[in-house]
């Protein structure tokens, strides 16, 4: 909503400059987004809310003005009094969808002299960036932002049959509008003449009935259309206008007869013309106004602090509201007519929070100590990013929607989601893995000259299958130094959360990892994720030049498999024996497999741990056999264990590795 | 006492003249073993009136004393001597640094604002995603079809069975959804801190994103005010964006609060005096809050007679933008390896 403030002042004086004016408007929730300074005088842009269309017009905004200042407002005379009928002496209105007009004004207005607007309509208009066109179009338009309430303007001559009509669109019926295109009416709320649609109700004119220059005699519309229906036509059509924003947000009933009178004295003003004496007009009586019970107690309760109950009053009566009945501090308000958005307690609250200052509100936190909840899932996800970025994984943030990739590598079963944008057709794929999109944050990364990268990312993943839409939050990890730096990095996680012996790493094939250099993850026998190697091809789909590892978990199954409390473990302090063993073995022999045949081999209650460190083949190894090596503590818990039962164990282990695995010490 | 200044004499003289430790600790023998040059002298000690015997064997204790610092400091000068020269390095190259990730910007500063109001006694809680019209719109008193839910300009989901259900499915554009499952699942007292994910159809720009976060809080109890909400977000802010920042609430409108708010901070780089980037106000529009509407109390199944409540929401890429200076949001979804880096 644009006006200047001249046009302003026309209706309240407050004797302040406009920024002042703003900021007092601002303070009350009439948020001023920006004052320019404009030919000696300023244009002041507002903010306002779907809640107020009250404030969609000058007159609207000045009463505001005249609340914040304390100044009187002064609203235009209108003396233009003709006799209402639904018949003027030879023209007859039809309102056939009542429940979607539910008040219809049309004024014959003629010996109208089409020319240029006087100046001062002229300046505001074009201030707020309208174009001036001539005084009919001008005035209607002064009218419209005047008083929140648009007006149309029918050339009278080029109206058939004497009638005009407030139907639905018949079934292929077409109307050009004033904008130049031809719109498809069918089922939408039109005005018709005898013949056909001379306008979508509240949205726009059509164009061969639209004032000219030649035009002189005029029936000009005043009305009031159903929201919804008006809203949905233009949605439908893809056409808006000021008409349109302000029907969809609620006119104010009241206004409807006085925009009408309003133009009617400007015509005759400044267009030379002569109202007919009959006017067109479908309301029976004026509707009662709403009223609401107000307790004077929910001021405090609410805001925390008290109100005077006179400055309540007082800003309530300034602001339109009428204060009918007090008793017992319970008032019965009638609300004005432009306020169709006060409709209970709360609502008269914050009229008079507003007004009174929201500043004048104390900040007193009264806020009761409480136990902290701790919540695994923040401190698993804490503890997961912590490893990871430890172990030189940087965070990232992917997008949901992932149009290209949607059901590549999914971690869930079943169909992408698919996402209507505005336009009600299908727009964006929701993404049903993070590893796509930890890829893509990874081409990004070789894209700015990185020899790979390490990331990872925490977020959601998305399906839709037979029986509805589901989401689960997964972790993706992506890694440029091979599988034993992304397994340690998960492992060094899976130690934060507690889990790790409950870890297993089994080969398994997936279609987007290299077949060989992949494994499930397995946790307590159920699989929580899958690692290994980006397969070729959805490396080439995402423009990859290396092949990163990667890896993605259910994340909530980690929260649920989770145990984050400690307890303190006693710890040896006798010394240990440490020895190293190189062993050569068949390739296919599973580490884990030799790590179990160690345990056991390993005399009773001595051995402490096998570390791997070593993975061996080629020069100097036979082909077909690769060299293991690994170190081996030993440790008894009431003595020293000396060199000769360390050895002992040692040559026991190496020879169970011989008999299981042909292994011989390398 | 002159004899014994003539044996310390003698004594130096003879170290001066031993090149190696094993020549130095043979004098240590010789000399103050027990069969060595001042043990000869404490023979004679008997033979001495009492009072000169004293003074004497003090005198001799001391010589002592003196010949044995004089062989350790002569052993210490040889060891030094035989010392292999030290190595320098060059102290000023660069540290071996140890790689380590950084927390991606939006997702920490999720974290803090969460853990700002977890010290004030909230409580963290989640919410899907994936909506139904009915908690994004209705329950939140936001008519449907209408320009107050124009603001939440939302994605619906391309759903072949929408003509079975009651209500549409979508991506929630506001994290508040989560608030009604929180209110339809526990009583009063509630006070839960609610970071996610929300969607609306905006397209990409410098200050826009269709996918972004936000952190939303709510409160019900007896007794809540909207004094108590002014009284957490300026402690809140000030958690957020230092001790000096100041809060100014401003009447607004969204269809589940009344009264409604929206709070500004003083701008973070001029502190109030006004810049270019508070366009000169020194106010910067930070979040959005209010006393919880009635009306979604009752779709809560809350007694709004009983209790009240207030909630607010912030976007937490504003947020992050704010803090850390980053002028264009779309910085936070390329993950350019020198932008990750910064943190």
């Amino acid at each position: 909503m644009k006006f200047t403030y001249d046009w302003l002042s026309e209706y309240c004086r407050t004797g302040l400059p406009a920024a002042e004016v703003a900021a007092l408007l601002t303070r009350a929730g009439v948020k001023v987004e920006s004052v320019e300074a404009r030919d000696g005088d300023a244009v002041i842009e507002l903010e306002i809310t779907a809640n107020r269309p009250d404030c969609l017009s000058v007159l609207g905004v000045a009463r505001e003005v005249s609340v914040v200042t304390g100044k009187p407002m002064q609203e235009p005379g209108v003396r233009i009094d003709t006799t209402r009928s639904f018949r003027s002496p030879d023209w007859m209105l039809d309102v056939q969808a009542p429940e979607l007009c539910p008040r219809y004004v049309g004024r014959i207005v003629k010996g109208l002299k089409v020319g240029a607007s006087p100046a001062v309509i002229r300046r505001r208009l074009e201030a707020i960036g309208l174009r001036a066109v001539n005084n009919v179009v001008d005035i209607t338009n002064y009218v419209l932002y005047e008083s929140g309430q648009p007006l149309h303007a029918f050339d009278l001559n080029k109206l058939s049959g004497k009638s005009i009509l407030v139907r639905r669109g018949n079934a292929g019926e077409k109307m050009r509008a004033i904008d130049g295109r031809e719109y498809d009416v069918a089922g939408a709320l039109v005005i018709a003449d005898a013949e056909k649609p001379v306008a979508i109700a509240g949205v726009m004119g059509g164009r061969d009935t639209e004032v000219t220059e030649a035009t002189t005699e005029i029936l000009l519309e005043s009305a009031v259309f159903d929201p919804l229906s008006v809203r949905r036509t233009s949605m439908k059509l893809g056409l808006a206008s000021d008409s349109s924003y302000r029907f969809q947000r609620g006119v104010d009933p009241a206004r409807v007869d006085w925009a009408s009178r309003r133009a009617v004295a400007m015509f005759r003003e400044h267009a030379g013309a002569r109202p007919e004496s009959v006017h067109l007009d479908t309301a029976s009586q004026a509707e009662p106004k709403r009223q609401v019970q107000f307790h004077v107690a929910s001021v405090a309760r609410v805001l925390g602090r008290e109100v005077e109950p006179a400055m309540s009053r007082k800003i309530l009566e300034a602001l339109g509201f009428e204060i009918r009945e007090d008793m017992d501090g319970i008032w019965r308000i009638a609300i004005p007519s432009w306020r169709a958005d006060v409709a209970q307690d709360v609502d008269l609250v914050e009229e008079i929070a507003r007004v009174y200052g929201y500043d004048r509100i104390p900040a007193t936190p009264r806020v009761a100590v409480a136990l902290s909840q701790r919540q695994p899932w923040d401190e698993v996800g804490r503890a997961v990013r912590e490893a990871l970025c430890a172990a030189g994984h940087d965070e990232v943030l992917t997008m949901s929607f992932t149009g290209r990739h949607a059901a590549e590598a999914p971690a869930l079963a079943g169909e992408p989601v698919g996402v209507l944008g505005k336009t009600g057709r299908r727009e964006e794929q929701m993404r049903m893995g993070l590893v796509p999109s930890i890829l893509d944050a990874v081409r990004t990364h070789e894209a700015y000259g990185e020899k790979g990268a390490d990331l990872f990312e925490i977020a959601k993943v998305y399906a839709r299958d037979a029986r509805g839409f589901s989401e689960k939050t997964m972790l993706a990890v992506a890694g440029s130094r091979g599988f034993p730096a992304l397994k340690g990095a998960l492992e060094n996680a899976f130690g934060r959360l507690g889990v790790l012996t409950g870890i297993l790493w089994r080969p398994a094939e997936r279609a987007h990892l290299v077949p060989g250099r992949t494994a499930a993850i397995l946790h307590q026998g159920r699989e929580i994720g899958v690692a290994g190697e980006v397969a070729e091809a959805l490396a080439v789909a995402h423009d990859l030049r290396l092949r990163p590892h990667v890896a993605e978990i259910d994340f909530e199954a980690l929260v649920e498999a989770s145990r984050l409390a400690r307890r303190f473990t006693e710890f040896p302090t006798l010394p240990a024996v440490r020895r190293d063993v190189a062993i050569v073995l068949d390739r296919g022999v599973a580490w884990r497999d030799v790590e179990s045949e160690v345990r056991a081999a390993a005399p009773a209650g001595i051995l402490e741990s096998i570390d791997f460190f070593d993975l061996y083949e080629g020069k100097g190894i036979p082909a077909g056999r690769k060299s293991v090596a690994f170190t081996v503590t030993l440790r008894a818990p009431d003595r020293t264990l000396t060199s000769v039962e360390a050895d002992a164990a040692i040559q026991g282990i190496v020879k169970a590795l011989g008999s299981k695995f042909a292994a011989v010490l390398r | 006492m002159s004899d014994l200044d003539d044996v310390k004499a003698e004594f130096l003289k003879t170290l001066d003249g031993a090149k190696a430790a094993g020549e130095a600790e043979k004098l240590r023998t010789d000399w103050l073993g027990r069969t060595g040059r001042l043990r000869k002298l404490t023979e004679d000690l008997g033979k001495l009136p009492v009072e000169q015997k004293k003074l004497r064997g003090k005198a001799i204790n001391d010589l002592k004393v003196a010949l044995e610092a004089a062989i350790d400091e002569r052993l210490k000068s040889l060891s030094g001597v035989k010392a292999a020269p030290v190595d320098p390095i060059d102290v000023t190259i660069p540290g071996a640094r140890p790689r380590y990730g950084r927390r991606h910007p939006v997702y920490a500063t999720m974290d803090e604002i969460r853990h700002i109001f977890e010290k004030l006694g909230f409580e963290a809680a989640y919410g899907p995603e994936i909506e139904t019209a009915y908690y994004n719109f209705e329950a939140l008193n936001i008519p449907l079809d209408h320009p107050a839910a124009e603001p939440f300009d939302t994605y619906y989901l391309d759903d072949p069975d929408a003509a079975s259900r009651p209500y549409r499915y979508l991506l929630r554009s506001h994290t508040s959804p989560a608030q009604m499952h929180v209110m339809e699942s526990r009583k009063p007292p509630i006070r839960v801190v609610v970071p996610g994910k929300v969607f609306r159809t905006d397209p990409a720009d410098a200050s826009h994103l269709p996918v972004f976060h936000q952190c939303e809080g709510l409160m019900v109890d007896e007794g809540v005010t909207f004094a108590d909400l002014k009284g957490v977000l300026a402690i809140a802010a000030k958690e957020l964006f230092g001790a000096k920042t100041e809060t100014r609430f401003r009447p607004s409108y969204f269809p589940f609060t009344e009264p409604s708010a929206e709070v500004d901070v003083t701008c973070l780089l001029c502190g109030g005096g006004g810049c270019p980037a508070c366009k000169g106000s020194g106010w910067i529009e930070i979040l959005g809050c209010g006393m919880v509407h009635p009306r979604v109390l009752e779709y809560a199944k809350i007694d709004p007679a009983k209790y009240t409540g207030f909630a607010f929401g912030m976007g937490v890429e504003r947020v992050a933008m704010l803090k850390l200076g980053v002028p264009d949001i779309r910085h936070f979804i390329r993950n350019h390896p020198l932008f990750l880096r910064q943190w």
